[in-house]
């Protein structure tokens, strides 16, 4: 088996152009490792130990813990109203209350809380709002709302006091605000706002904001170097995807498929031999960048940037909550597992294309797609995260044509939810798949 | 050892067969297998190789099917295909070192081999040099050195002496009759002189039908008097070629000398003479011959 393996390397490494893209692959890599240990934005991603127990010291003392909430939250029935009254964080906002509703404002909090505020109350007291007209009107009863502030921003207040070099914000911007309010920098939330999910995926949301509202991540800050790595991680796909084209549709075009066909060896050798390359050029060359890079850090500073692991595949300022979640070893184990998931799901999926494509011109371009995509939708839709390299963003664009699924669903934060197992386990059988269609090709020992 | 097919078609449309019923049985020797262009002759040779799935039918070899038995049936074949591809950044020995390993030859038993195969196909001092700086006929050695890596008990060539030059030709074809001794050899060919000195017998192969698998003699025997000679003026050459199947003409001094094919010569200067592969093949592929002799006028 070695030395088909050694012969399939041969073939790469004796091509000019293989042998030019591989050179600039590793020196790509190379460039990302360096930059990784380097770049000063670890200061904002390392996350110490003692660090961790000092949040989560503070998450205890700020709330009950996100066990006793989810049992509350199992025992009740949601719907947009009820949503209001399980944040044991927030207040009312009196003044604002106050200035808006008048005098009765109390009468009206607690007729609305109890689902018996009329239009009669509103009209009787006299409620006045002004339109986009700048006049006064009596509000309708569809447009009364409550004004809350969050408690919890005393809490903010303390990890800065505790934290003065770290920028400190709640959570809360990450899942209920719309990015426009949260770029803002409001820090208060009109819950009846926040309609942007499907009714189905309330219960998820509001666990998922219950436990998020209590924990808290240092924000991201812009780094000259954060648009760099993106760029290098880029290029390293696309040389990846065009080296692996190559690994089947050279065959079929120079029309060397034909000893393979009839060797004793068999195609299942020559097919692990083959798989066994493409895995070392598209999963272990790519996972060798951040655990380096790590590994580097760990000697310098003694301990694991973790952030390594992530920036291929959610979004960032998601990806910084998890460390409050997750244990060091827990997130090493969850970040290299779903780099794992993605490289292979790249590698696999361009080993397909290129046995089934005859023409190595075609196979690259296919393949070239695949990595092509990812960068428009970038440039395109101003997106600053990797989570949408192909075979994840393809899935995810299906889902949510499918109306299975908001992009919240894919962000690394939510990895404890068990729907996002279900993406993964997409991705396995997207992998087998690939596989089986591989092995039924090669199977029919047709040129 | 003998390889059979019984029934064997392959379709790649409804309405046509490239391979139509085709009933073989092959012993040790040469067959030879002639056909014009498009005949079928490669698609037989793949699903005797295995490559390709018959629509129809089975091949077996020493009564077991091939596809059924296909690891062990790999083990005594030789492929030559058509046009073979090659990987042109390897150097000779590189490939045939590939090839080997692919076959699952014995490292010490390779070496000998390739080295020996080197030699006999006059690739020594080429061996170190990348396929890519090779002529066309010295690949083609190239690829028949692979096809004989394995020491096969049934070697199938695919035009094999394509890019030839002729003393590459008549080295070729003392190769082949020494190893078919203990082989069954198939060999596709459009060339009839290639196989008209060694071939034991004749697979005529027509619009994907075998239309007769026969000795050479026989073959030729069979069009025994129907083969002319005749010395003609340059002006009747029009009504020759309207009234005969022209085998070949010759300008010489007195005029010109037509070889023809006729059931029915009925011009008293013309000589009968021995028929050859020639003939055979123009008697069969008559309709061809026209086309391609209108095309080049």
């Amino acid at each position: 088996m070695w030395k088909l393996i050694c012969y399939e390397w041969k073939k790469l490494a004796k091509s000019r152009s293989n042998l030019l893209l591989f050179v600039v692959l590793l020196a790509a890599c190379a460039y990302q490792i360096k930059t990784n240990v380097t770049t000063d934005i670890k200061d904002y991603y390392f996350v110490s130990d003692e660090h961790l127990d000092v949040v989560k010291e503070q998450q205890n003392f700020a709330n009950k813990s996100f066990e006793e909430l989810q049992k509350q939250m199992g025992a009740i029935h949601y719907n947009e109203i009820d949503q209001e009254h399980y944040n044991s964080s927030r207040s009312l906002d009196e003044n604002y209350m106050k200035v808006t509703y008048g005098t009765h404002w109390k009468e009206l909090v607690k007729a609305y809380e109890e689902h018996t505020l009329t239009q009669e109350m509103l009209n009787d007291w006299n409620v006045m709002s002004q339109d986009d007209t700048q006049q006064q009107s009596i509000v309708r009863l569809e447009d009364f709302t409550i004004h809350y502030l969050y408690t919890d921003e005393r809490e903010v207040s303390d990890l800065k006091a505790m934290f003065p070099d770290t920028v400190i914000l709640t959570n809360r911007q990450d899942y209920l605000y719309t990015k426009e309010k949260a770029e803002q920098g409001s820090t208060q939330c009109f819950l009846k706002e926040c309609n942007g999910f499907n009714a189905m995926y309330y219960d998820t949301l509001n666990t998922r904001f219950l436990n998020a509202s209590k924990t808290y991540h240092p924000t991201i800050l812009a780094n000259k170097y954060f648009d760099e790595i993106m760029r290098v991680n880029f290029l390293v796909l696309l040389l990846i995807s065009i080296l692996l084209g190559n690994i089947y549709s050279k065959e079929s075009s120079e029309q060397t498929m034909i000893y393979l066909c009839t060797s004793k060896a068999g195609w299942k050798k020559v097919s692990i031999a083959k798989l066994i390359v493409a895995l070392t050029i598209g999963v272990l060359i790519p996972m060798l960048i951040p655990i380096i890079s790590s590994l580097v850090n760990y000697l310098r500073y003694g301990g694991f940037d973790l952030q390594m692991f992530y920036y291929g595949i959610g979004d960032v300022s998601a990806n910084s909550i998890v460390p409050y979640i997750f244990t060091n070893g827990e997130l090493l184990i969850i970040a290299c597992f779903a780099l794992l998931v993605g490289y292979t799901a790249l590698t696999l999926t361009c080993l397909t294309i290129s046995r089934y494509v005859k023409n190595t011109y075609i196979a690259g371009v296919s393949v070239l797609m695949l990595t092509i995509l990812p960068i428009y939708n970038i440039f395109t839709l101003q997106s600053t995260n990797l989570n949408v390299w192909f075979p994840s963003y393809l899935l995810m664009r299906i889902f949510d044509n499918l109306g299975y699924t908001s992009q919240l669903f894919f962000q690394f934060g939510s990895i404890t939810i068990l729907r996002l197992w279900l993406y993964v386990l997409v991705w396995f059988l997207g992998c087998g798949i690939c596989l089986l269609l591989i092995h039924q090709k090669n199977k029919k020992h047709l040129i | 050892m003998e390889l059979k097919t019984h029934h064997l078609s392959k379709f790649y449309t409804k309405e046509k067969a490239a391979v139509a019923d085709v009933n073989l049985v092959l012993q040790e020797g040469i067959h030879a297998l002639l056909g014009a262009n498009g005949s079928g002759k490669t698609t037989l040779m793949r699903m005797l190789c295995g490559i390709l799935k018959p629509s129809e039918g089975i091949v077996t070899f020493n009564a077991k099917n091939i596809m059924e038995n296909y690891e062990e049936y790999i083990l005594h074949l030789g492929y030559l295909p058509q046009n073979a591809g090659f990987y042109m950044n390897f150097t000779v020995i590189e490939f045939l070192q590939y090839i080997a390993v692919l076959k699952c030859l014995e490292a010490d038993y390779a070496k000998r081999k390739i080295d020996e195969l080197l030699e006999l196909l006059h690739l020594k001092e080429q061996s170190k040099k990348k396929l890519r700086q090779l002529s066309g006929g010295m690949l083609q050695r190239v690829g028949i050195a692979q096809s004989l890596l394995n020491h096969p008990k049934l070697l199938i060539l695919d035009e094999p002496s394509s890019g030839l030059d002729p003393k590459e030709r008549i080295a070729l074809r003392q190769l082949l009759s020494r190893l078919a001794k203990d082989t069954i050899v198939i060999l596709s060919t459009h060339i009839v002189s290639d196989i008209e000195n060694i071939a034991d017998d004749i697979l005529l192969m027509k619009e994907g039908h075998i239309l007769f698998q026969k000795t050479v003699t026989d073959t030729l025997q069979e069009l025994k008097g129907h083969v002319y000679e005749l010395l003609t003026a340059e002006n009747e050459r029009e009504i020759i070629e309207k009234n005969y199947t022209v085998v070949n003409c010759k300008r010489v001094s007195e005029g010109i000398l037509f070889r023809l094919l006729s059931d029915d010569m009925k011009d008293k200067r013309s000589i009968v003479v021995e028929p050859t592969l020639d003939d055979v093949y123009l008697s069969y592929f008559h309709e061809e011959a026209e086309y391609v002799e209108t095309n080049l006028l």
